[in-house]
């Protein structure tokens, strides 16, 4: 039925390369097509016992329409998208494996396998997945090696050795490519999938409805600072602002689907309200995947020019990813940490940013009438209301008592119990009740400092949100409530201030971060992370632009025909030194002296005409070239009586004094004859 | 004595036209004291050489036609009741002799073919639990019609490998065909044919071919054939050690022959295609015994100088 059987070696590697490139992607994909993947696997099995035999055309022409009605099916229609066309490679890949009737279809899996062990990168780029895709890229070349022995090689794990062998071999080539290879962006990109927002920062907030925040152990980004790293005070990584409230959650006014990328630059008009004074820091950050546009930076910050990048149109100096953060994420910053922002306040903003709905809370109005009618002034006021956190019996809990209509006054009078979120959302509406602008913020707040690699991870369990208070003069000013109840909370991170309630996450038993106080577990982690760091800094992180910038520290005016050039030089003087490599280990295999005039008498030969064949004797030789060359035969005859004699007879084969002088004697004959 | 090897081919050229080289590896197979096979279609002088060998290498010779009846005692002899004496008197088989020919020994049932096979690579029989030297010297030369060939059952590698050298004969070229058409039959030539050796003689030659010099550098070269047969995949497997002992022995007779006392890579090589080609098997070639063209293509492979 068919001619071609698939070597033994190339089908036990090509089905362990299909697992292992398909394990990866199991979670993502919709459980039928895992079992499609087992069962194409078995089929393909009893194919090669000769039990079943490959399905007819009609059966396949099925299983591929099935296959994509399911992906259809299994993803609810959302057919674009990266997860269900990887699911659809996936089916392809298996399913070929039950039409390999030829050398050809073979060839086909093999590079489908390679072509799925790389979409595994579309969704993860640590140092340990970077791992085991290499270790699938060494059994799907087993595979490709298998196929191109014959039966008679039996032993799978020796392919499996030279396959590995080839993978060590190719690094060198390998990290040419890598740091040289004239990078592009992307001509087109796959959405992501966008389910499942992660935890941290959102962009809404209704305190009064959290009954136990739920921490995340999660990174949320890690910022690299050039100087010297600010005090955990000064690092409020702001990320949106929230202004609208309508007595129980706070939003943010634009849409942002309206508001930003109308205009293509970069910069609305209204940045020209933000005054920068100096203490400048510049600091890059690599975001995690979040799935949302926000970009979190210190305050009056100005972001690298990148084509993703825009600041918010709406005057909270808001920096967003225009398509959302689906991957890794870098970019630099530069933040002046003094500064002056809106000084003018428009009525527009004014209005909005006092705006309270009616008859809501009640005894905090009064709180804050009365307070009001005591200050002095404006900032005396907002000391007022601080102090006022300050005196009473505030706790600082992430599993704060669940609070009424009227949460507010619940809040300030009786609970007095919760995070970040409630002081925030309290104090707001006590300026606002007062008539202050003033507005939440919602960021992260300090960051755990690596000095390995000298940089702050701040994770998802630092999200944080505070005000900011607008005073006529000083613009939008940064008070955090929270400070007031809880100091560790600010200086020492979220962990010691709940150290007496033990919820610090309390739903990760397993993350490395609740057991900082183990302090070689504390060092084993921050190595781990320096790595981690590195790797994502030098090798996720490596666009065009790091390319740039990092090859321009050793090259001069470098761009992409150059960088292409530099390459190729690479390439050939590594391959040259392979080159030579081998032809050195094939001259000096030791030669004994007799061997070496003779093959010198040979070329000599050689360069009549008459060369040797590989596996001529020497006598065989000799009497063919007597015959072409009767002048030539005595001189010839001579050398090699004393070549044969010397080698073969008297087995002196370093003594070559005879036969020097008879090669010698040839040369002048031969010579002379060419004359 | 370089004169009496040389007497003795001619001799035996004057019975088997144009045939040289196969005379000198047959004389060199007996050289090295092992046992031949002749492989060739029916006609083409397989008995002729056989008989010619036997004639002038002075040895007693016997000769069995081996058919598909053929039962071991007719090979090894049997004891018969004597009436007179009342006793078993055990009467030899052909097997008691020097020189035997085993015609057509694939025509025989493996049992009959494997009662051979013994007394060759034991030099003695125990037929009825005794225990009987055979002569010494003793060949077997065997003729087999090429396998595919009806009625024949293919020798197992392993008896094929009790045999030195396997030869095959060929048609005789134009000249050598002319002259066997116009000469007198053949059988009359056979009969006139001298001993141009005795027993001794014969000796004393297998004892010096063992004392033909072999240099480290033809070890090379030898090693390196017998590695590339067992390296290069158109060989299903390689040679075995015996097969690489065989090889060089037959080499050490060549070159006696060509009244040298230390091997040349081209003694290897002559007799390179006899000794290997039914040790080894193609690997394209699922059923078949022999390397065929393969041993060209080892030689033209692997140079003399490493």
């Amino acid at each position: 039925m068919t001619g071609f059987q698939i070597p033994r070696n190339s089908l036990v590697w090509m089905l362990a390369a299909q697992i292992a490139v398909i394990v990866p992607h199991v979670p993502r994909l919709p459980v039928w097509v895992t079992l499609i993947c087992v069962g194409c696997g078995l089929w393909r099995v009893m194919v090669y016992q000769g039990r079943w035999s490959y399905p007819g055309r009609w059966t396949k022409v099925v299983f591929v329409i099935a296959g994509l009605v399911g992906i259809g099916v299994g993803y609810q229609g959302r057919v674009y998208g990266l997860e269900p066309a990887v699911a659809l490679l996936v089916i392809a890949f298996v399913l070929k494996l039950l039409e390999m009737q030829h050398k050809r279809d073979a060839y086909i899996v093999i590079l489908l396998g390679y072509f799925v062990a790389i979409t595994e990168f579309l969704f993860f780029q640590s140092i340990p997945y970077a791992l085991y895709i290499l270790f699938s890229v060494v059994l799907i070349t087993a595979a490709l090696i298998g196929l191109n022995q014959t039966q008679s090689h039996r032993q799978p794990l020796k392919t499996l050795k030279l396959a590995a062998t080839l993978m060590v071999q190719s690094i060198p080539m390998m990290l040419v490519l890598f740091v040289l290879f004239p990078r592009i962006s992307p001509l087109w990109t796959v959405p992501l999938e966008s389910q499942a927002a992660k935890s941290g920062v959102t962009d809404r907030m209704s305190p009064g409805d959290i009954a136990s925040l739920s921490l995340s152990p999660e990174l949320a980004f890690k910022a690299s600072f050039n100087g010297p790293v600010p005090g955990p005070s000064q690092l409020y990584w702001r990320g949106l602002v929230l202004e609208n409230y309508d007595g129980k959650t706070w939003t943010r006014r634009t849409n942002l689907t309206d508001g930003i990328w109308r205009n293509k630059q970069s910069k609305p008009v209204w940045a020209k309200h933000i005054e920068r004074l100096g203490n400048t820091q510049s600091y890059s950050i690599i975001l995690e995947p979040t799935r949302q546009n926000w970009l979190f930076s210190l305050a009056a910050a100005d972001l690298s020019a990148n084509a993703d990048i825009a600041m918010l149109d709406d005057y909270t100096l808001a920096y967003v990813h225009r398509r959302g953060v689906t991957t890794k994420f870098k970019y630099a910053v530069t933040s002046d940490l003094e500064y002056r922002l809106e000084t003018d306040l428009s009525d527009e903003v004014r209005q909005r940013t006092t705006n309270l709905p009616s008859g809501s809370n009640p005894r905090a109005r009064e709180l804050a009438n009365l307070l009001y009618a005591a200050a002095t002034s404006d900032a005396d006021y907002v000391n007022r209301v601080l102090i006022y956190y300050a005196d009473e019996e505030f706790v600082y809990t992430l599993a704060p008592p669940v609070l009424g209509d009227n949460d507010i006054d619940e809040f300030l009078f009786d609970s007095q119990r919760g995070f970040c979120e409630h002081y925030a959302g309290s104090f707001v509406f006590m300026m606002r009740a007062a008539g202050i602008p003033a507005r939440i913020v919602l960021g992260y707040q300090g960051g755990e400092y690596n000095a390995l690699a000298n940089y702050i991870a701040v994770h998802q369990f630092d999200a944080h949100s505070w005000a900011e208070v607008w005073y006529e003069g000083r613009g939008w000013v940064r008070v955090d409530p929270t400070r007031m109840v809880s100091p560790e909370r600010i200086q020492r991170g979220l962990e010691s201030a709940v150290a007496d309630e033990n919820t610090f996450l309390a739903n990760s038993p397993l993350s490395w971060l609740k057991y900082r106080q183990l302090l070689w577990l504390q060092d084993l982690r921050q190595q781990l992370d320096a790595i981690g760091h590195y790797w994502d800094n030098w090798v996720v992180g490596y666009n065009p632009r790091t390319q740039l910038e990092f090859l321009s520290t050793y090259f001069e005016n470098i761009n992409a025909s150059r960088l292409g050039l530099l390459m190729l030089t690479t390439f050939f003087v590594l391959l040259g030194i392979v080159a030579l490599f081998v032809l050195r280990t094939r001259n000096t295999r030791l030669l004994t002296a007799v061997d070496q005039q003779y093959l010198r008498f040979c070329q000599l030969l050689a360069k009549q005409g008459l060369v040797r064949q590989t596996g001529e004797g020497p006598w065989s030789y000799n009497e063919r070239v007597s015959q072409t060359r009767p002048d030539l035969a005595p001189v010839v005859t001579r050398v090699t009586r004393e070549y044969t004699r010397m080698n073969y007879d008297l087995g002196a084969p370093n003594n070559s004094k005879a036969l020097k002088k008879a090669v010698s004697a040839f040369r002048i004959k031969a010579l002379t004859a060419n004359v | 004595m370089q004169d009496v090897i040389q007497h003795t081919i001619a001799q035996i050229g004057t019975v088997l036209l144009g045939k040289e080289s196969q005379i000198k590896l047959a004389l060199a197979c007996l050289l090295s004291r092992g046992h031949l096979l002749i492989e060739d279609l029916p006609g083409m002088g397989k008995t002729t050489l056989s008989q010619a060998l036997a004639r002038v290498l002075g040895l007693s010779y016997s000769r069995i036609q081996f058919t598909s009846d053929l039962l071991p005692a007719d090979i090894l002899g049997t004891s018969i009741f004597d009436q007179h004496s009342g006793e078993f008197n055990f009467i030899p088989g052909p097997i008691f002799n020097q020189l035997i020919l085993a015609d057509e020994i694939n025509r025989a049932t493996p049992k009959s073919q494997s009662a051979l096979l013994e007394a060759m690579e034991e030099q003695q029989v125990t037929i009825e639990g005794a225990t009987r030297p055979l002569p010494s010297p003793f060949f077997v030369i065997a003729t087999q019609n090429p396998n595919n060939q009806g009625g024949t059952f293919a020798l197992p590698e392993s008896q094929l490998d009790r045999f030195l050298m396997r030869i095959e004969l060929g048609y005789p070229d134009p000249a050598a065909e002319r002259q066997l058409l116009k000469g007198e039959d053949r059988r009359h030539v056979l009969g006139r044919l001298q001993p141009t050796l005795d027993a001794d003689q014969l000796s004393e030659l297998q004892n010096r071919c063992q004392q033909v010099k072999v240099s480290d550098a033809l070890l090379d070269y030898v090693q390196r054939l017998v590695l590339y047969t067992r390296q290069a995949p158109e060989f299903a497997y390689g040679l075995s050690p015996r097969g690489a002992l065989a090889l060089l022995s037959c080499a050490k007779s060549w070159a006696l022959i060509d009244d040298r006392l230390y091997v040349v890579p081209e003694d290897v090589q002559a007799v390179l295609p006899s000794v290997v080609e039914h040790r080894l098997r193609e690997t394209a070639d699922f059923s078949g015994h022999g390397a065929g063209g393969l041993t060209q293509r080892l030689l033209s492979k692997v140079d003399i100088i490493g």
